[in-house]
């Protein structure tokens, strides 16, 4: 087992009524890319903000690095990186400037600071940019900015809090690309989000969150194992008789068929030959039929079975 | 981390279009602005004459020697005039050659033209006079009959009060110094004439003309500057007359010293410092750019806390402690507002030529002092609740702009009345203040008042400063 680099024990935080985060655990484990999911107002953003002793917590116990956390703790601090869901760079500043001014916040020695802030900014791709105010970036070269201010000190810890929000494909590729890079150099990463692809994509450990609880925890695959469904097939048809549903019903390994929108969807759970056996039910039917296609569970299907609600709505 | 911090702070205050946009560039266009607007209505030479026709029904010597006084006269009818009168006329004429240095001429104020009534009606129609002042027996003096209170004068009225009032103490002042006598001690003209070796007749035409006053009664066609100043100077003219009739009864009695408080104003030693309304418009002006101070320093607290913003946020979560970066950020705070101050005061010293008593150093360090202030009470604003940046920029800027109201900025009048029904305003208000500092600078010998208001500069300061830092001494939120 690993140094471990976050922990949190029981972690309540009550705003009024509301009960935020209830009774909230979570280690995490050097070199991982820790993925907290869940749907807006889940606790995740609230999770990160006690993580940094930016929030008072009305119960529980918080340590990095094997440290107890507290607003002071400047020494652990420096060995954080944030950045946060909405970008804060200055408006007055360039690009070299931001990077550099943030960076100034834990690195004293100039010439040190110098070479990370050129790491940085060929980290993050904006060496075209360096002399460029922020507002003549576009939103994903913002979003890059916001990620070299972030982590231009070199920290053992990254936390990312929703970096992808509002950002174009090419550049969320780009941004998912870095965090593993990061991670392959040797940082712990936090990631938050609600996308469960990208989740999916870099996540080395999971726990899904939902009113201020973990509801699940551990990889994706472990996560998946958690229910029944193994596979979904769909089928695209313009209509649909009894006589078929049942025929589907009856096959083996179905343990559900629903018929919305043209679509004729069968839920399986496990067993071998699955799609062979639906195709062969269909042909003998004779009922005319377009597309099949079969699709494995995603965090989507886990968190829809355990919650009995989607993870996000739908686009 | 601290020289890190300040750095940047002080690059991105002096490359914030607000700053270079509130601080530098408004006030130096609004004091060119009024430079041109007030700039030569109170320097020398700068007063345009304005011609008027007088018909006496009555004569009144009085009248008549402070009207030549006031700038030259002609006659259609000759008339003999009295030795009293002659002898008057020319030792203020004799006193005013001898101090004449060449290059500075006495302004004259009024062309008078004495004639007929029709022949002032038809000058009036033609627009050669501005105005016609009826001399006529009996009734109260110096009253008119032009409109009072025209709404569209009232601007111009305030500046033509001032400029009235130092007209009628300068003649008070040619008064009693020609004749070595210090009217505010309370010595009668009677008695300097005595001295003077006239004749008891000539005291008694000089006391009969005193308390012989006529009822003067004013004509205009429209209104205007030139017609203010008429009306302006026939008020002023009454107040001087009863001042004056009172010192020839003898000039001892009670009420005396009272009345003339009213025309002189204050009798404190002056410096070679100018008092007139245009360089109070530019003290109040340099306060103002000292408490836009506020408005810079709004954004120390606001990134600095984190649940008032990101960057607050993300400096929280640094390696820094906050109070190196609301250090740092005040001191470059400071640093820009003195830096915007010292622009305006050379700017209006250098360029608009405004006259700061020859105490430029000192003006600098009240300046400097005022912006300090400034930015203090703009950390404490900053740090105050959770309102919106943009909302907070709002606030501050409507206290300033208030503040410099009641300080005179945009109406001259107003610290007067300020002064006469609640003087507790211009001693609390921050932009009086500063202003305070620079007049009296210009105005007193010595520097106790300059200090007094420098020490309550300071104390405003310590105090916002204390408050400030109170308000951002969290440093766990209960929500973000």
């Amino acid at each position: 087992m690993g140094e471990t680099v976050v922990k949190i024990a029981n972690l309540v935080k009550n705003y009024k009524e509301l009960r935020a985060l209830d009774h909230l655990s979570l280690t995490i484990e050097k070199g991982e890319i820790f993925g907290l999911l869940g749907p807006n107002g889940s606790g995740k953003t609230t999770t990160i903000s006690c993580l940094l002793s930016l929030l008072a917590y009305n119960e529980g116990t918080i340590e990095l690095f094997g440290q107890p956390m507290t607003p002071t703790s400047y020494d652990l601090k420096a060995r954080i990186g944030v950045i946060l869901q909405n970008v804060a760079v200055f408006d007055e500043l360039n690009v070299y400037e931001n990077i550099d001014c943030f960076c100034g916040l834990y690195i004293k020695d100039k010439a040190r600071r110098r070479q990370y802030v050129d790491e940085a900014i060929e980290f993050v791709g904006l060496n075209d940019f360096t002399g460029f105010k922020p507002k003549k970036l576009s939103g994903g070269l913002l979003r890059r900015l916001n990620i070299a201010c972030g982590i231009a000190h070199k920290p053992e810890l990254i936390i990312l809090d929703e970096p992808t929000v509002a950002v174009d494909p090419q550049s969320r590729n780009k941004i998912l690309e870095g965090i593993e890079e990061l991670n392959k150099n040797g940082a712990t990463v936090i990631y938050t989000t609600h996308y469960m692809e990208e989740v999916e994509q870099i996540c080395t450990r999971i726990a899904i969150m939902d009113h201020g609880k973990k509801i699940a925890e551990g990889t994706s695959g472990e996560l998946k194992r958690l229910i029944k469904n193994t596979e979904t097939v769909t089928i695209e048809m313009k209509e649909v008789n009894n006589a078929l549903l049942n025929t589907m019903k009856g096959l083996p390994n179905v343990y559900d068929v629903k018929w919305e929108a043209g679509r004729l969807k069968i839920y399986l759970a496990g067993g071998e030959h699955n799609l062979l056996n639906i195709m062969d039910a269909l042909k003998t039917s004779g009922t005319g039929f377009g597309q099949v296609y079969s699709e494995l569970p995603t965090l989507n299907d886990v968190f829809l079975e355990i919650t009995g609600k989607e993870l996000r709505d739908k686009d | 981390m601290f020289l890190h911090n300040l750095k940047y702070e002080i690059k991105m205050n002096l490359r914030a279009k607000e700053v270079i946009i509130w601080m530098l560039l408004f006030p130096c266009v609004l004091s060119v602005l009024y430079k041109v607007a007030f700039g030569n209505i109170y320097e020398n030479g700068g007063i345009k004459t304005v011609p008027v026709a007088v018909v006496e029904n009555r004569k009144d010597d009085m009248f008549r020697i402070m009207m030549s006084w006031m700038g030259e006269s002609k006659s259609t009818h000759e008339e003999e005039e009295s030795n009293l009168v002659k002898w008057l006329t020319k030792t203020i004429k004799e006193k005013e050659e001898n101090e004449s240095t060449g290059e500075e001429e006495k302004p004259l104020l009024f062309h008078a033209i004495y004639c007929r009534e029709d022949e002032a009606y038809r000058l009036l129609e033609d627009g050669d006079v501005k105005g016609i002042i009826f001399v006529d027996a009996d009734g109260v003096p110096a009253d008119t009959d032009a409109k009072k209170d025209d709404a569209a004068d009232k601007e111009s009225d305030e500046e033509i009060t001032e400029w009235g009032s130092e007209a009628v103490k300068a003649f008070l002042d040619e008064l009693g110094e020609a004749g070595h006598a210090d009217i505010n001690e309370g010595i009668s003209a009677a008695d300097y004439l005595t001295s003077e070796g006239l004749t008891l007749e000539d005291m008694v035409e000089f006391k009969d003309m005193l308390n012989s006053s006529s009822r003067l009664s004013l004509k205009i066609k429209s209104n205007g500057m030139e017609q203010s100043s008429i009306k302006r100077f026939l008020e002023m003219y009454g107040t001087l007359i009863k001042i004056t009739g009172k010192l020839a009864d003898g000039g001892n009695s009670p009420g005396t010293k009272n009345v003339m408080d009213i025309v002189v104003i204050e009798d404190v030693k002056l410096t070679d410092g100018n008092t007139d309304q245009f360089v109070t418009y530019m003290y109040n002006m340099i306060a103002m750019v000292a408490l836009f101070g506020m408005t810079v320093a709004l954004h120390i607290a606001l990134y600095s806390e984190a649940n008032l913003s990101d960057f607050g946020a993300r400096r929280s979560c640094s390696a820094t402690p906050k109070f190196t970066t609301i250090m740092a950020g005040l001191c470059a705070c400071c640093f820009t507002q003195i830096f915007c101050v010292s622009v305006c005061i050379t700017f209006q010293a250098l360029v608009l030529r405004v006259d700061f008593g020859g105490r430029l150093p000192l003006v600098y360090l009240g300046g400097a002092i005022g912006a300090i202030m400034g930015v203090s009470m703009g950390f404490f604003v900053g740090a105050i609740g959770r309102i919106k940046y943009e909302a907070k920029i709002g606030i501050s800027m409507a206290v300033v702009m208030t503040l410099s109201f009641m300080s005179g900025l945009m109406v001259s009048g107003i610290k007067a009345i300020l002064e006469m029904h609640a003087p507790i305003v211009n001693d609390l208000n921050p932009v009086a203040i500063v202003a305070d500092s620079f007049y009296y600078l210009s105005v007193d010998a010595d520097t106790g008042r300059y200090f007094g208001k420098l020490a309550a500069m300071c104390i405003y300061t310590v105090i916002f400063i204390a408050l400030g830092f109170l308000l951002t001494r969290r440093r766990k939120y209960e929500s973000l």
